[in-house]
This record gives C-alpha cells, sequence and structure tokens, in this order.
C-alpha cells in the first residue's frame, strides 16, 4: 500500500475553524464554520430563525419575483392588501402548512391521550392539508397551489390575487434558488480526481457490513495504484452506528443512541477502518441522526476522543451535519438526509431526489426545521440558507442511489451542480463516485 | 382572558374527546382572514346625538343593520314570529283592548324574529293575573261583589306607597267549580273564588290580607290559596298555550301596528298591540318547528389593569372589544370586528374600528350593540364580568348613552346581584343584567350548568370540545401590548377576537342554543328562565299546564324546614373484587318516570286511609306503595305526573324515529336537541316531588318511587339469581355482585362476551315480563374486565359489541376531581387502562411502585405535581396554602402575582419538619428556577395515597397500602440542594467524575472522568449525549408546539397558559438542557 507522507504540520487550534490542508494534491478546506457553535443557550425561542430566514432570503427573492415576473408587478405586504383588494399583486413570505396529521405533543401528553394510544405513523400527509404564507405580521390562506409540493418553513414570493374569501389565489409561485454561484466557479477542475461518498455504514446493527467495507477499502486502495486517477478523499456521510429510526416490528425508536457493548465493539471497528483509511486519504466523518453527538440540527463532529487511533491522523477531520467543505476546487454541501426525509414526510416528495432538487430551489439546506425537524434555536442568523450553489449537493442515508446535474441561471453565470443522493450502505452495499471534474456520480456496488 | 376570573380553578383537560373535524389551531388568524368578507361600508363615526329616552338606532352600516321590515298593513296582512323573550310592564290601558279599562294594567311584551330576520316586539293586551281562594262554607255567588268591594278597600290601604298609582286593586272576582290537584277525595268538584288583581304583585297582597283573616269570611287556618305563587308570564304562557321559543302569529286585523304612528317605545323594528285572546300561538311541530335567523351576537373585552391588581372599572380602561355576529343556523359570524382604544394595525377578515378617547369607543360599541340589534348576547363569561365591567366603566366615565342596551327605548341596564339555588349547581351568586329583548347566554354559565369538567377556562374548554388551544397572554402583558404599538395592540387584537370567536364555534359544536330552545318548547318555559332558575320552573310549568287542562288547582305551598328525609335508592351491597369474568349490566330504562306511569302515582291520586274508608274503596281500585302510601288506580282516576310522563315520553320517541327518517343536518340537531330535552325533563318530573323547599314538594310519591326502585332491583337480583343456575340447565350459578338505583351487575359466570351478552339479553326480556309495564329491564353492555371498589366506585371496559370495547368506564373516581395534581388522574388511568385493557393488573401494580418511585426520586414532571386553586377572596378564614403563596408572590414582584380572581397554581416544597402545609406551597416556576426540592412525602400521602389504595384494594386487599406505599422501591430517595436558602451559602460546587460520581481530585476538576472511569470513555459518553439528545428533541417539539398554537411563525411566544400541560415542561427543559450542555462540553470541545 502506497503510504503518502504528510509534510507539513498544522496548529490544532486553527484546525477548529477553517482549514487548507494541501496533500499531494488534493485540496481540501472545511467551510463549515457557521455550523458550529461557540456557545448554546437554550433560553431562546424559534420566532428568531423564521424572522431571520425570512430576512435573508428576501433581497433575492425580491430580484426572483422581477425576474420571472416582471418589474411592474406590486410586492405588498400582507396589511396592505385590505386597502386595495382585487388587483393583481407579489407577496414574500414564509410558507406554512397546516396538517391535521401532524403530530402533536400537546396530544401525547394531554390525559386524555393517554387512553388511546395515538397512532404511529410514517407520513403525515392528507388531503385536508393547508397552506398559508405568513409574512413578518400576518397570515393568509392560499389556494391554488399543490400544498403536496411544499412544507412548512419555506420562503417563497406568490403572485396571485385575494379573493372574496379572504384567501389568496396563488397564479404562480417564485423560489429564491441558492443565493449565488460558487465561489470556485472560474477555477479550473482536475480531470483525474475523485472523492468517494458514503453513508449509512450501520456498523452496531448491521453485521454483514463490514465484509463489504473491506472489499471497498482493497478495491480503492488497488485502484488507487493506478496512476491516471486518484481517490484522496472520503466521505462517510452519518449512520456509523446506526440510520434508522426503525426497530425490527417497525416501530419508531426515539433518540436514544444505544450505548451498549455493541457500540463499543462498533466504535473500535469504525476506528481501525479509519486509522487505515486516512492513512492513504482524507478521511472526512459526519454525524448522522443516532450518531454520538447532539441531535438537533446542526450536529457538532463526533468527539474524535472515541477513536484514538484514528484521531492520530490528520488527514481523519470531524465535519458537522449539515456540511459544507471543498475538495479540490469543487464545493460541497449537504447532510445526513434528516432534512430529506423530513419533506418525504410531510409533503408527496418521496423520492429523496425529488426532494433534493426541491430544498435546492427553495434555497434552503432543512426548511422544515424547527417546525418538525429539530434544530438550533438561532437567534441571530438562519444558517441552513443555501447561500453560495454547491457543486455536488448531497444528502446521504437513502434507501438507493440516485443523481443528476441540474443547472441554475444566476442571470450573469450559469453554474452545474450534481444532486446526489447517497445510499446507506449497510442496505445496498453501495457508495457514490464523484468526478471532480465532470460532477458527475456513479454507484460503487460492493456486494460480497 | 387573563385579566378576569374565568371560571374554576383546576388544571389540564379531561374528558372524551371530541372528533377532530376543527381547524388546527394554529390557523385562527388565517381562519379569521378566510371568513366570508364583509364588504361593508365602514361607518363613518358621528358624533353622537342624544335623545331624551335613550339613543335611536343609528343606521351607519348596511351590514350591521338587519334587513329592513316589509310595509305592513294591518288589515290586509299578517305577522308571523318566532318569539324569544317574553316580559311584562304595567302601562295604560288602550281602548278597545279586553281586560280592565283603569289603569296600570299589566302588559306583556313578546320580542322575536320573523323569517326574515326583522325584529318585532308584541305588546299583548288585557291579560289580568289572577289566583284563586277555596270558597269558604256558606260564600256563594251573591257574597262577590262584597267580597270584592271589602277586598279592593283593604287592599288600598294595604298599598302604603303606591308607585303605579293603582286605583282599582280587584278587578274582578268570580265563582269557578274545580278542584284541588292534591289528593283524591272523589269526583265532587268543589267553589273557588278566581280572583283578578289590576298588576301581578298584588296577588301576593291579595293572598297575605285574605290569609291574615283581615276579611270576615275566612276564619282560622282553613284559609287556602291556589296558584298564588305563579309567574305572570308563565301564567300567561300557559293560559295561552304558548311554549318557551314558539311561533306567533297575527291575523290580518287582529293587530295594530306601532310603527307606523310613531309611538314606538322599543328599538324593535316592528311593534305592534295585540289582544292576548287574538294570538295564535302554534306548537312547535312539524313546519312550526323552524327556527328563525335570530342573531347572536358574541364579544371579549380586554382591559389594561395595573400591575398586580385585578382590573377596576373605575381605574381601568377597556381598551379593546371584540365582536362577531352570527346568524342562527349559520356556522360563520357574517360580522366581525373590533373596536380599539389608539390605533391598531389592520387584521385580514375583520374590521378594526380605532378610537383615541375610551368614552368615544364605549358610546360607539353601545351603538353598534344598538345597530346590531342583537337576539342574543353571548361570549365567555359575560354575565359576571364583560358586561359588568363596560356598564360600570362607562358609568364611571359618565357616558350617558351607553347603558340603553336592551331593546326598550328608556330603559337602562343594571346589574343587580342575583343567588340561585338548586340541586344541580349549587348555591351560585350571580349578577344578573336586564337587556330588555334580549338574552344574555353566556357561554360559562351554560357550561357550568351542563358539563362537568375539570376545568372551566375558555382555553381548557376549547381544548376539550373543539381540541384547539388558544393563547393565554399574562394580563401584564396585556398592558404592555397596549403600550406599544399599532402592530402589538394588533396582536392583542387577534387575542381578543379569538376569544370572541371561540364561544360562537362552541355553541355550534355543542348545540347549546338548540338544545336550549328545545328545552324551553318541550317545558313551555323562556330560554332566559331556563338560564337564571333551577329545575323545578320547568315541571312546575308543565303541571300548571296539565291541570289547566283537566280542571286541577294548584295548591301554594308554604315552604317549610325540611322534614324526615325519606329513604333513598339502595344499592344492593357490592362484592368488592377485580373480575376477570364478562359481567352483564341490567338497566331499567327511565326508571322512576317508569314507576310513576306504571303505578300511578300522582299529586292527584293520592289517599290515605281515612279517604279509603270514606270512600269506600275496594282494594282492586287503589294500590299500596312499599312506602305504605297509597294511590288510585287508573281506571279510578289518571293522575297528572304519568299524564305528563306520558306524553313526553311518547314525544321522545316521535322525536327519535323522526331523528332517524331526517336527513337535514340542522333539522337533525333540532331534533336530538328535543329528544335530550324530554329525556332530562321526564327525569326531573321525580325530583320535583321530592324537592322539599320547592314548589310542591310529596313526599308521598318520591318516598315510594325510591321504594318501588328498591324493591325491583332486590326482585331482579332474586329472579335472576334463582333462575341462572346450574340447577336450571346453566353452566354456571349466576351472581348478582351489585347493584345500584337502576342497575343491576350480574356475573353469569360465563367466559365469554358472547354468552355474557347472550344471557343478559334474555335475562332483561325473561324478568320484564314480571313488571309492569311500562317498566322495562333493559340489557345494556358487558363489563370485562370489572374493577368494583366499592358502592358508586367502579370501573370496567365497556363493551356493547362482541368484536370492540366501545371505552373504559369509570364511576366515582379520582380521574376528574379538581383539586388533585395531574399526577393523580394520570396514574390512576394509567393503572386503570393497565388493569382493564391491557387486562395486566400486575403491570398496574409495578407502574404504580415505578410511578412513586420516580417521585421520590424527582424524576417526574413538576406539570404532574401542580395544584391549582382559585383566589377567590383574600380573607380565608383559615390559612390556606394559594392565599399564603398569592402574599410571598406579591413581595417579590407585585407585577406577576395573582390577583383577586386568578387561579394559583402551587408545588409544596419540602420544609423543615412540622412546618404546615399551607406554608409550603411555592410557585413551580420558582421551583424550577431555583432547584428547590418537593415535599415528595406530602404527595404520596395526601395525594396519592388514598386514590391508590382505593383502585388496588380489590386487588391486594388489606395489603395495598404496605405494598405500594411502604415497599423496596419507597426506599431510594434522591434530594435536591436548593439554590437558594440558608445552605446554599456554604456549599461548594465540585466536580464530580460523570461515570461514578466521586468527587475528582482539584488537580482533575477539567476532566470529564476519573482514572478508573476512563476505559469507559465511549459508553459514558454516549449515555450523556443520549441525556441531551433526549432534551433537545423535547426542547424542539415543545416550542414549535406553541409556535403552532399561536398561530404565527415570525413571532415570539407569549403564551402563558398555566392550564397547559407544555408551560412548565418547556420551562424545565431550557433550564434541563443548560445543565446538560454544560455536562457535555466537560468531554472537550467536540472536534479534538
Amino acid at each position: 500500500m502506497k503510504s503518502l507522507a504528510v509534510d507539513f504540520e498544522i496548529n490544532p487550534e486553527e484546525k477548529l475553524f477553517e482549514e487548507s490542508v494541501i496533500k499531494d494534491e488534493c485540496v481540501y478546506a472545511d467551510l463549515s464554520s457557521k455550523f458550529k457553535f461557540r456557545t448554546r443557550d437554550f433560553s431562546r425561542q424559534y420566532a428568531h430563525i423564521y424572522t431571520k430566514r425570512l430576512l435573508q432570503m428576501k433581497d433575492i427573492i425580491t430580484k426572483r419575483a422581477k425576474q420571472k415576473w416582471g418589474d411592474e408587478l406590486k410586492i405588498r405586504r400582507l396589511a396592505e392588501l385590505q386597502d386595495d383588494s382585487n388587483s393583481r399583486c407579489v407577496v414574500i413570505g414564509t410558507l406554512y402548512k397546516d396538517q391535521e396529521l401532524k403530530p402533536s405533543i400537546l396530544k401525547e401528553i394531554s390525559e386524555e391521550f393517554q387512553l388511546v394510544p395515538q397512532k404511529k405513523m410514517v407520513r403525515f400527509v392528507s388531503d385536508t392539508d393547508k397552506v398559508i404564507l405568513e409574512d413578518e405580521l400576518q397570515r393568509i390562506v392560499l389556494i391554488g397551489i399543490d400544498a403536496s409540493t411544499v412544507v412548512t418553513g419555506t420562503v417563497c414570493a406568490v403572485l396571485g390575487v385575494e379573493d372574496a374569501s379572504g384567501k389568496f389565489n396563488v397564479e404562480s409561485i417564485c423560489f429564491p434558488g441558492p443565493q449565488a454561484p460558487s465561489p470556485f466557479i472560474l477555477l479550473p477542475k482536475n480531470s483525474n480526481k475523485y472523492a468517494l461518498l458514503l453513508s449509512g455504514l450501520d456498523l452496531a446493527t448491521s453485521s454483514d457490513t463490514l465484509l463489504s467495507l473491506q472489499l471497498l477499502i482493497q478495491w480503492l486502495s488497488g485502484w488507487l495504484g493506478s496512476e491516471q486517477e486518484t481517490t484522496s478523499f472520503v466521505l462517510i456521510a452519518g449512520g456509523l452506528l446506526r440510520s434508522t429510526s426503525e426497530d425490527l416490528e417497525g416501530k419508531i425508536v426515539g433518540t436514544s443512541i444505544d450505548s451498549s457493548s455493541d457500540i463499543t465493539t462498533a466504535l473500535q471497528l469504525a476506528d481501525e477502518l479509519f486509522a487505515e483509511l486516512s492513512e492513504t486519504m482524507n478521511v472526512e466523518l459526519m454525524p448522522g441522526q443516532f450518531d454520538p453527538t447532539n441531535y438537533l440540527l446542526p450536529q457538532q463532529p463526533v468527539n474524535l476522543r472515541v477513536f484514538p487511533k484514528a484521531m492520530a491522523n490528520k488527514t481523519f477531520n470531524g465535519g458537522t451535519n449539515p456540511h459544507k467543505f471543498q475538495v479540490e476546487n469543487v464545493l460541497f454541501t449537504g447532510s445526513s438526509g434528516e432534512p430529506i426525509t423530513d419533506i418525504g414526510r410531510y409533503s408527496k416528495m418521496e423520492d429523496p431526489l425529488d426532494a433534493l432538487e426541491a430544498t435546492f430551489h427553495w434555497g434552503h439546506l432543512a426548511p422544515t426545521a424547527p417546525d418538525t425537524l429539530g434544530c438550533y434555536p438561532y437567534y441571530d442568523e438562519d444558517p441552513f440558507v443555501l447561500e453560495e450553489q454547491p457543486d455536488v449537493f448531497f444528502s446521504s442515508n437513502h434507501s438507493s442511489f440516485n443523481s443528476k446535474i441540474i443547472e441554475f441561471n444566476h442571470g450573469d453565470v450559469v453554474q452545474k451542480t450534481a444532486l446526489v443522493c447517497i445510499p446507506s450502505f449497510s442496505k445496498t452495499k453501495t457508495a457514490v463516485l464523484v468526478n471532480l471534474s465532470t460532477l458527475e456520480c456513479s454507484p460503487i456496488g460492493c456486494e460480497t | 382572558m387573563n385579566n378576569k376570573r374565568r371560571g374554576n380553578p383546576s388544571y389540564g383537560v379531561k374528558g372524551k374527546i371530541a372528533r377532530n373535524d376543527e381547524e388546527a389551531a394554529s390557523t385562527f388568524e388565517s381562519t379569521l382572514a378566510s371568513l366570508p368578507d364583509n364588504d361593508e361600508d365602514y361607518p363613518d363615526r358621528d358624533v353622537l346625538e342624544c335623545l331624551g329616552e335613550g339613543p335611536d338606532i343609528q343606521t351607519t352600516s348596511i351590514k350591521w343593520s338587519r334587513p329592513p321590515p316589509p310595509v305592513l298593513d294591518s288589515s290586509r296582512d299578517g305577522l308571523i314570529f318566532q318569539q324569544l323573550e317574553i316580559d311584562h310592564y304595567a302601562g295604560t290601558a288602550i281602548k278597545g283592548m279586553p281586560g280592565s279599562q283603569v289603569s296600570p294594567v299589566p302588559i306583556i311584551r313578546m320580542y322575536g324574529v320573523t323569517m326574515d330576520g326583522n325584529s318585532v316586539c308584541c305588546h299583548v293586551h288585557g291579560f289580568t293575573p289572577y289566583f284563586y281562594i277555596l270558597a269558604p262554607e256558606g260564600f256563594s255567588e251573591r257574597s262577590l261583589s262584597e267580597f270584592k268591594e271589602k277586598l279592593n278597600k283593604v287592599m288600598l290601604e294595604d298599598l302604603k306607597s303606591n308607585p303605579e298609582k293603582v286605583e282599582e286593586a280587584v278587578v274582578m272576582v268570580e265563582m269557578v267549580k274545580k278542584q284541588s290537584i292534591f289528593g283524591y277525595f272523589g269526583d265532587n268538584l268543589l267553589n273557588f273564588i278566581k280572583i283578578y288583581v289590576a298588576i301581578p304583585k298584588l296577588i301576593a297582597t291579595a293572598k297575605r290580607l285574605i290569609e291574615k283573616n283581615v276579611l270576615p269570611y275566612f276564619s282560622g287556618d282553613a284559609t287556602q290559596a291556589f296558584e298564588a305563587n305563579i309567574d305572570f308570564d308563565i301564567r300567561f304562557m300557559a293560559d295561552c298555550k304558548i311554549t318557551g321559543c314558539n311561533w306567533i302569529e297575527l291575523l290580518p286585523g287582529s293587530y295594530t301596528l306601532r310603527t307606523a304612528s310613531g309611538f314606538c317605545s322599543t328599538r324593535c323594528q316592528i311593534e305592534v298591540d295585540v289582544p292576548y285572546n287574538k294570538l295564535i300561538s302554534h306548537q312547535p311541530e312539524g313546519e312550526w318547528s323552524k327556527v328563525a335567523p335570530f342573531r347572536i351576537l358574541s364579544f371579549d373585552l380586554e382591559c389594561a389593569g395595573r400591575k398586580g391588581i385585578f382590573p377596576e372599572p373605575n381605574h381601568d380602561p377597556v381598551i379593546q372589544i371584540a365582536n362577531m355576529v352570527v346568524r342562527q343556523g349559520e356556522h360563520e359570524p357574517f360580522i366581525r370586528n373590533i373596536f380599539t382604544l389608539k390605533s391598531c394595525a389592520p387584521i385580514l377578515g375583520s374590521q378594526v374600528i380605532s378610537f383615541e378617547k375610551e368614552e368615544d369607543m364605549l358610546e360607539k360599541w353601545a351603538e353598534f350593540v344598538r345597530e346590531v340589534d342583537p337576539d342574543l348576547f353571548t361570549g365567555y363569561n359575560i354575565n359576571n364580568f364583560d358586561f359588568p365591567y363596560l356598564i360600570n366603566r362607562a358609568n364611571h366615565l359618565k357616558c350617558r348613552n351607553f347603558v340603553f342596551l336592551g331593546r326598550i327605548k328608556n330603559i337602562k341596564s343594571i346589574i343587580k346581584d342575583h343567588v340561585i339555588q338548586s340541586k344541580q349547581m349549587g348555591r351560585r351568586e350571580n349578577k344578573s343584567i336586564n337587556f330588555e329583548g334580549r338574552t344574555c347566554f353566556d357561554l360559562l354559565l351554560v357550561l357550568l350548568r351542563d358539563y362537568k369538567l375539570r376545568s372551566y377556562t375558555l382555553n381548557a374548554v376549547s381544548f376539550h370540545f373543539l381540541q384547539e388551544q388558544k393563547e393565554d397572554v399574562h394580563h401584564s402583558i396585556i398592558t404592555d401590548l397596549q403600550n406599544g404599538d399599532a402592530q402589538s395592540r394588533r396582536r392583542l387584537a387577534v387575542y381578543c377576537l379569538k376569544d370572541a370567536y371561540l364561544p360562537i364555534k362552541l355553541l355550534d359544536k355543542l348545540m347549546s342554543i338548540i338544545n336550549y330552545m328545545e328545552m324551553a318548547r318541550v317545558t313551555g318555559v323562556s330560554l332566559t328562565s331556563l338560564l337564571t332558575k333551577g329545575q323545578q320552573i320547568k315541571v312546575m310549568s308543565q303541571l300548571l299546564r296539565k291541570s289547566l287542562e283537566s280542571g286541577y288547582l294548584l295548591p301554594t305551598h308554604k315552604v317549610v324546614d325540611a322534614q324526615d328525609q325519606f329513604e333513598g335508592a339502595t344499592v344492593i351491597e357490592p362484592i368488592k373484587g377485580y373480575y376477570q369474568d364478562p359481567i352483564a349490566t341490567l338497566d331499567f330504562s327511565s326508571l322512576y318516570p317508569s314507576i310513576m306511569m306504571a303505578h300511578n302515582l300522582c299529586y292527584s291520586t293520592l289517599i290515605n286511609q281515612s279517604v279509603i274508608n270514606k270512600l269506600g274503596l275496594t282494594p282492586d281500585q287503589y294500590s299500596a306503595t312499599p312506602a305504605n302510601c297509597y294511590f288510585v288506580k287508573s281506571s279510578m282516576r289518571k293522575g297528572l305526573l304519568p299524564q305528563i310522563l306520558e306524553s313526553l315520553i311518547s314525544a321522545r320517541k316521535k322525536a327519535k324515529k323522526e331523528l332517524a327518517n331526517e336527513t337535514d343536518p340542522f333539522r337533525k340537531k333540532v331534533l336530538d336537541g328535543r329528544q335530550l330535552a324530554l329525556k332530562i325533563s321526564a327525569n326531573s318530573v321525580y325530583g320535583f316531588t321530592g324537592a322539599q323547599v320547592g314548589k310542591l314538594p310529596c313526599l308521598e310519591i318520591s318516598g315510594s318511587v325510591t321504594a318501588y326502585g328498591r324493591t325491583m332491583i332486590e326482585r331482579t337480583k332474586q329472579e335472576v339469581e334463582q333462575h341462572y343456575c346450574i340447577k336450571n340447565g346453566y353452566k354456571c350459578d349466576s351472581l348478582v355482585i351489585y347493584g345500584d338505583t337502576d342497575s343491576v351487575m350480574v356475573k353469569f359466570g360465563v367466559k365469554t362476551l358472547q354468552e355474557a351478552m347472550d344471557l343478559g339479553k334474555e335475562a332483561a326480556e325473561n324478568i320484564s315480563a314480571k313488571f309492569i309495564a311500562p317498566i322495562k329491564l333493559e340489557f345494556e353492555k358487558v363489563y370485562w374486565p370489572y374493577l368494583l371498589i366499592n358502592k358508586k366506585r367502579y370501573a370496567g371496559l365497556y363493551y356493547t359489541r362482541v368484536d370492540k370495547y366501545d371505552k373504559m368506564d369509570c364511576k366515582g373516581l379520582e380521574t376528574v376531581r379538581r383539586d388533585n395534581c395531574p399526577l393523580v388522574a394520570n396514574m390512576m388511568n394509567t393503572c386503570l387502562q393497565k388493569m382493564l385493557i391491557d387486562k395486566d393488573p400486575e403491570g398496574a401494580i409495578s407502574y404504580a411502585k415505578q410511578q412513586i418511585s420516580d417521585l421520590l426520586c424527582n424524576r417526574l414532571d413538576i406539570s404532574q405535581l401542580v395544584i391549582t386553586k382559585e383566589l377567590a377572596k383574600t380573607d380565608y378564614a383559615g390559612k390556606q396554602a394559594h392565599v399564603e403563596l398569592a402574599n410571598k408572590m406579591k413581595k417579590r414582584d407585585a407585577g406577576s402575582a395573582p390577583k383577586l380572581g386568578d387561579r394559583v397554581p402551587y408545588v409544596i416544597i419540602s420544609g423543615a419538619k412540622a412546618t404546615p402545609a399551607y406554608m409550603k406551597a411555592e410557585d413551580p416556576i420558582y421551583v424550577l428556577e431555583n432547584n428547590i426540592p418537593i415535599d415528595t412525602k406530602y404527595y404520596l400521602e395526601n395525594q396519592l395515597s388514598k386514590p391508590l389504595t382505593r383502585i388496588f384494594s380489590p386487588l391486594l386487599g388489606d395489603k395495598a397500602d404496605s405494598t405500594l406505599l411502604h415497599g423496596e422501591h419507597t426506599r431510594t430517595k434522591s434530594i435536591i440542594t436548593s439554590k437558594v436558602g440558608a445552605l446554599a451559602a456554604f456549599t461548594k460546587k465540585k466536580e464530580v467524575c460523570l461515570g461514578c460520581k466521586t468527587v475528582l481530585p482539584e488537580s482533575e476538576q477539567k476532566n470529564p472522568l476519573c482514572h478508573h472511569c476512563t476505559p469507559k470513555y465511549s459508553t459514558i459518553l454516549i449515555s450523556e449525549f443520549n441525556k441531551y439528545r433526549d432534551l433537545e428533541e423535547k426542547f424542539n417539539r415543545l416550542w414549535t408546539q406553541c409556535q403552532r398554537c399561536q398561530g404565527s411563525l415570525h413571532e415570539e411566544v407569549i403564551c402563558t397558559s398555566r392550564d397547559c400541560p407544555i408551560f412548565y415542561m418547556r420551562k424545565k427543559v431550557q433550564m434541563d438542557l443548560n445543565t446538560q450542555d454544560n455536562t457535555v462540553l466537560r468531554f472537550g470541545c467536540p472536534t479534538w
């Protein structure tokens, strides 16, 4: 096995935030500083994150709405509608979807409901779902919009007329999309470099994963030997120990991470694996919903002290979830799948790739947070707003691989993005190889 | 609303769940916005003009006013309306009308609405008040005129002050042949003197004077007055066959129109005069069971209180009044507006009318009320808070025209105190305010009357019936919001509008108005008296009508002190236990009414031994009851009460049949309301005869009814046990394990539901045949399993079908008691659920032990331990926990401290030994913030112990107490150190190892673990993270729930509803998270 020398030293304190590692011509930078906590304060409420989200997206959506519908249409606040109804106008606000089936902690803890256990459900969509638009001050019910295609928390502009019943009849809808193109858009892409994306190793629950994983590593190192094409970056995007929320009987299991001895064994396995991998390449570990770190998004990097061997290698790095980083001149952004799965539960976008594409156009990594997806009560910003268009936009821990390349027009520049759903490795024995020049994603099967 | 009294102290919500076909709470604002539009012309705010007799209606908005009235020609057009309110006044006699021509004469006013929605006031003339006196021996027709003169003379002398200027007190006297309803004395009629007097209140005067024997005709105690205690309105309605809320028709030519002549005394659109004998009253059947589109105004006010003081109308301004007006039969209000003091940002779907001066706002609101001309007022606690407050405030600000809220131009609305005493509701002090022609239908009073709830706050009630939570804004915040800007006032306005909207939704959901109207129609009394009076008036009204038909007179009962109590319903001594076999229940349907009918029990059939002897009755002509009373059989004379009951029960059957055939949902509601009203009315007849302070008690009847009931229960037990036994070829010997009032619980010994149901049905039929019709034993349900704790205390899983249970039925258990903490109810529920639904008594025991252990180890959520009491007055005789706490809190912060009328939530904290419990009450939020230890022993011994041992005694017997309350699981306790208090100052915090809790040496304070635990680094890290993650998830779910409930994403949650189970949890989770965050951080910065 080829051993790669690390020919420089980094100051660990700098590594906390952003860093640049040049190693064997592999450029890597962790750009996730906005997802990392300095301090945490839970005396805040969730109103602020919504307010900031709307504020951060207001300019861009105003711009996009004008691009789409022309300059002459009036953009109004809901409070102004009443003065002058029946005229076509644009309203900007946050969507709220009123769903009867949405689980409610209130119902669960109220005494009367204890008699009849609430039905455990996986999807909460019904025909009676209503879409409501809320601007800074008021709400209005939207009609003429398919409730199953949007989710709570999305910021959008709607064009339409307030009808006689006080509802807003939507003619057309406009989403902000990413705010700006990738900063690396003009830099050249390296033609023979690849990145490997993995998720859902399920080391604690799945016994046959390990063999396939060994196979993958062998294949990787063998392939590495060839001179033209190299893979020098591996992302493990969540689900290290357990990636599903269902136990054997299909019941939803709570937030807890199993702390039995299996876990300790699994962690040791993982440690050895990472130690081996990080000998030869950059290894990035993102936590997933059930990995040993906090629960609310953004999840903080897993404490590397549980990987005593691997942590010795500087090439082994813990990332946040969601994550944003640079490999070569390619900007990666994505999550371990929670936002996408959550959208699937509350809308008809069951195909993760559709939901992933939707979040891209909505310009937001996790719109359903905090309503149905836990996130930290941010006070001064919404870090999940998609500020820079990624080159690779990923979501992991899905049941199958899927990918496509889309283009987005920023007005002055058009940028390509590869959308990729990374499958759960334990279920599919498949990893994803990304060509860092064409952004093409291909599945690598390692069935034993 | 927070700054006012909202029902009784309590927390949590309890009861069965309404079907969830309602809008979720989160969308109130959008709901509001999407309501049908009011394309109103906004009224301009004119300067008020003032008329001598109170202001006229000003039409300022087409939307507000009623539709214009038709142009009537009284000679050609008839007038048909549904009357809703009836009152009377002393007025001038009008020529051509029947009755006395000498003023003053009583004139009856009927207010109502036509099918087109026009308001009508109908002055009815010529109906004269009267009563009867049993004619003394030797009194004849010839004595009449002399008698009249003498009576008139003494009465006029007696009228010292004579405000009505009565000139002729006795209008007329006549002799009639009638008989008293009380007792059977054969069919001979007796002579009665019927005395007509000028105005209703003179009846009492005349009766008093006659009884004092001031007239020569009467002597001794023999004088007996009849029907002298009947309200004039009821008298009029009974005589003219008018029932509550029925339709009245005036034929062309029978009435004169006032509207044309300009002498209108009311604000109604159509005002007419009519002689009483020309009224056509339609019985509420067929076409005439329809309902007019009357207008219901629901409103709510906010006032800006001062810190820590219950708002007083002499100091604290009214800042907002939200109004919703709905037409009966429609679901959504067609007028929605809010009157605000100072500017308020616009609200979609409702009109905002802002004022700079409070006086203008109040005057304008009163104008609005007069213009809308509602038939019914509703709201939450408007009767005892909103209306009195508005009126007092308006008087304080000298708003001259405000108080003219009724329909009579020159009558002001005045607040009076009013005490109502009834068995159903106990003693209640209410305010009563007159709004001539309008009914005040306060939803809170309706709920207090008709529903037994754990909490009566609007919040709890809406959650209970509509599954809708509403925000509860603390009163200290209300003033801040008002003092903010147009946006903050808008926020308050949305909240206020919701409080006005919810009563309308609730009334619609509960069909209260329809049900009350049907009750009024069935029993013949007006809507108002149903709300303001007890049960008796309903029976009295029916009895009066029936005796009028049959020629009986009701004696005027003199209220005497309670006599001996008769024996109540018996129960068959329960054989306590936990039954795992199906227990069939046999019920007598409408037991008491059927007994009265079967045995012809009535006032008019009551006899005694001397009558039997005198009339020579043979035993086949009368029956002796088990209470040793005698009644003649129906072959001799059919009793009135049985007749009333028969008509009620057959009317109920008819209504049920119509209900089954009806397809229109609104008509269905009406019919369902009717059958319910009929059922309640039938059952209240028995109570009427037993009410010793009532209008006409007759213990012979009520005593006989219960005695019959007892024997029937005993008999049923005998029959069942004799017939269903091994001897007669059945599988097992049956056993009646319990019997109560009208039902018996039978253990047939069979193991399956099907067998139990078959035997139950068979037994019901067999035994019914042995009783006199219409008494009928019915098989209704099987309990399986069944937990029989004691008399009137049991629980079971209720089956009416074999495949699935209907519900868990609990009687007499601490699941709805208001003075317990939620822990008790929750534990009881879960234990019962485990015992009954899971059929796992062992599980129930271990659950109870686990909970007790959690309690002792401080692992329970604090909201489970909160006890709530209303601060009704500050000068309680004994020391009370919540009063002491309120005082304590006032010292800490007068602004947020509870005020008079608020509900004070508290927990009991541990204190020094022998500290009385009232000293140990503490504010739950304070407890959370300062980590104060709870007095777990208090909760175990004073709250949990009794109810728990009770439900477990059938399982564990005498050991229940020792097993549950003193077992192994009670040994471990954890003690928290408070952040406040004497000791806190001396403790120094030292870090301990997260693994084994040993104190870390000085040099290792920064490490999370000690040397021994370091190898288990990962495991301990994961377990600490698990705690953290649970808290994080909870934090997220709780706070997003509050956002949904308040209906806004962009605004901070300001709700402080302590009824809501989330309130304490969300506070606790914030504190716990910050603590756990520090713990997790000890593992070091996550990346390295």
